[in-house]
């Protein structure tokens, strides 16, 4: 059977480190929609799961409102260019509503491409880093952050769930009381998700970690020809774009 | 019947079948035991009872309501649900907090009979010298002790318990079993999930088990 072609965690990783530092530089509509697009066929890439689908868009939809106003707000209160429409100190100008667009779609890139990486396992980040010559020290802290974040959402998830089965609405508490109840279930969660933490450290300490200055690796990660492919083409892409625009 | 579930299938995926044409109901007043090998669905069910799960196909019958049209929040007024793994049980810093967000719902004041409720609880799961002291500080089975004292703020409701005596020592699993006793006694009725079912045996109305993706009745 011919087996799919899959990206190698360090070909997405530079693919990502472009994508995220074209989408800070350009801040216009045009350039932060191709950048949308360019996520989608990473995350095409990566022949995602139904499950991971699913998670990306209830993100999507979880930011979406959040996302909403802060594109009005943006639109509303930054002023330059020219003027479309205007309420006392309200106004829409050409550069507000450029800037908000932009900044809603790069919004949008940022929970695309944490959908990607999230995910990818643990293990995987500390051979990209190895093979990139990362002190492990480094490339290990990199990749224990990357993993504590879907760690922390899954804590905060199991509470959301451990609430609706007590009968309890978030939604449905008056705002003042919600606040007070957000807070007080918001500092066990990150207690425990600490504490999930300080387990993971136990367990490397019983495996001996940093007992000698050098370590072994079962697996490599090794590059294909596409990922050489895409990683030239990714920098070209680049270069060319900064010279270019 | 508190359950009546009519060909029921589920999957989380939709390629990997979990649950294929399920036809069982569960009583009320009846303790009923539910057995498999891990992985087999037992949690799975337990969700899919508790309104936590939905997109599956066939029906689930809810005390004269269906199922998927209610939300979890109306189901939990009728039944309550203790999950196998302890910290998935709580949700406050410490057991005391625990049970009065059980008890208040960051709604209501809390009465002096509600405190001394809450102290009974706790107290019959040995756990009051730990009441005021944070959860991470807890072990395992303490955690648990703390998830099972909410059930005797929801006495009066169906209780489906997943692994509840996994971590607990022999003298908590007689006090559960004792507890469980006199529910039976009361026409109370329970869906247990335990692998350590010897204790339980003269309890149990019925034994139900999953094998091969159904749900079969063992006699």
């Amino acid at each position: 059977m011919k087996q799919r072609m899959k990206l190698n965690l360090r070909t997405l990783l530079v693919i990502v480190i472009l994508i995220t530092s074209l989408s800070v530089i350009y801040n216009n509509i045009l350039t932060q929609t191709i950048l949308i697009l360019f996520s989608i066929i990473l995350l095409l890439s990566i022949n995602p799961s139904r499950r991971k689908y699913k998670r990306i868009m209830h993100r999507l939809k979880m930011l979406f409102k959040i996302i909403l106003t802060l594109m009005i707000f943006q639109v509303l209160f930054r002023h330059g260019g020219e003027t479309y429409w205007q309420y006392g100190i309200i106004k829409i100008t050409s550069s507000g509503l450029n800037y908000g667009i932009a900044s809603s779609l790069r919004f949008f890139i940022i929970i695309i491409i944490a959908g990607i990486l999230f995910d990818i396992p643990y293990y995987d980040y500390l051979l990209a880093f190895r093979a990139w010559r990362f002190p492990y020290e480094i490339s290990f802290l990199v990749a224990t952050v990357i993993h504590f974040i879907p760690i922390f959402a899954s804590q905060f998830q199991r509470s959301r769930e451990a609430l609706q089965l007590r009968g309890i609405e978030l939604r449905k508490i008056p705002l003042i009381k919600r606040s007070k109840a957000y807070s007080s279930l918001l500092f066990p969660v990150l207690a425990r998700a600490i504490s999930e933490v300080r387990y993971r450290s136990i367990s490397l300490e019983l495996r001996a970690f940093r007992l000698y200055p050098t370590r072994t690796y079962l697996y490599e990660s090794k590059l294909k020809w596409y990922d050489v492919a895409v990683q030239i083409a990714g920098v070209v892409g680049f270069v060319v774009v900064l010279l270019t625009l | 019947m508190i359950y009546q579930i009519d060909q029921l299938s589920f999957s989380y995926d939709g390629i990997n079948m979990i649950f294929e044409d399920i036809n069982i109901g569960l009583p009320h007043d009846k303790i009923t035991l539910l057995d498999g090998v891990n992985g087999s669905g037992k949690t799975t069910f337990c969700r899919l009872l508790s309104g936590l799960e939905k997109g599956y196909s066939g029906k689930i019958i809810f005390i004269d309501n269906i199922l998927s049209s209610l939300s979890t929040h109306q189901v939990v007024n009728e039944i309550i649900y203790i999950k196998q793994e302890p910290s998935a049980n709580v949700v406050a810093a410490t057991p005391n907090e625990d049970l009065a967000i059980w008890q208040h719902k960051f709604k209501q004041k809390i009465s002096d009979y509600s405190i001394s409720k809450r102290n009974e609880a706790l107290k019959e799961f040995y756990m009051d010298p730990f009441k005021d002291q944070p959860f991470w500080e807890l072990s395992g089975g303490q955690i648990k002790r703390s998830g099972l004292a909410a059930l005797l703020l929801n006495y009066d409701k169906y209780w489906i318990l997943d692994e509840p005596i996994t971590g607990l020592d022999e003298k908590l699993v007689d006090i559960f079993v004792k507890i469980l006793q006199k529910r039976k006694e009361e026409g109370k009725g329970t869906l247990l999930i335990t692998h350590q079912q010897q204790k339980f045996k003269p309890l149990i109305d019925s034994f139900l088990k999953i094998e091969n993706k159904k749900i079969i009745e063992k006699t």
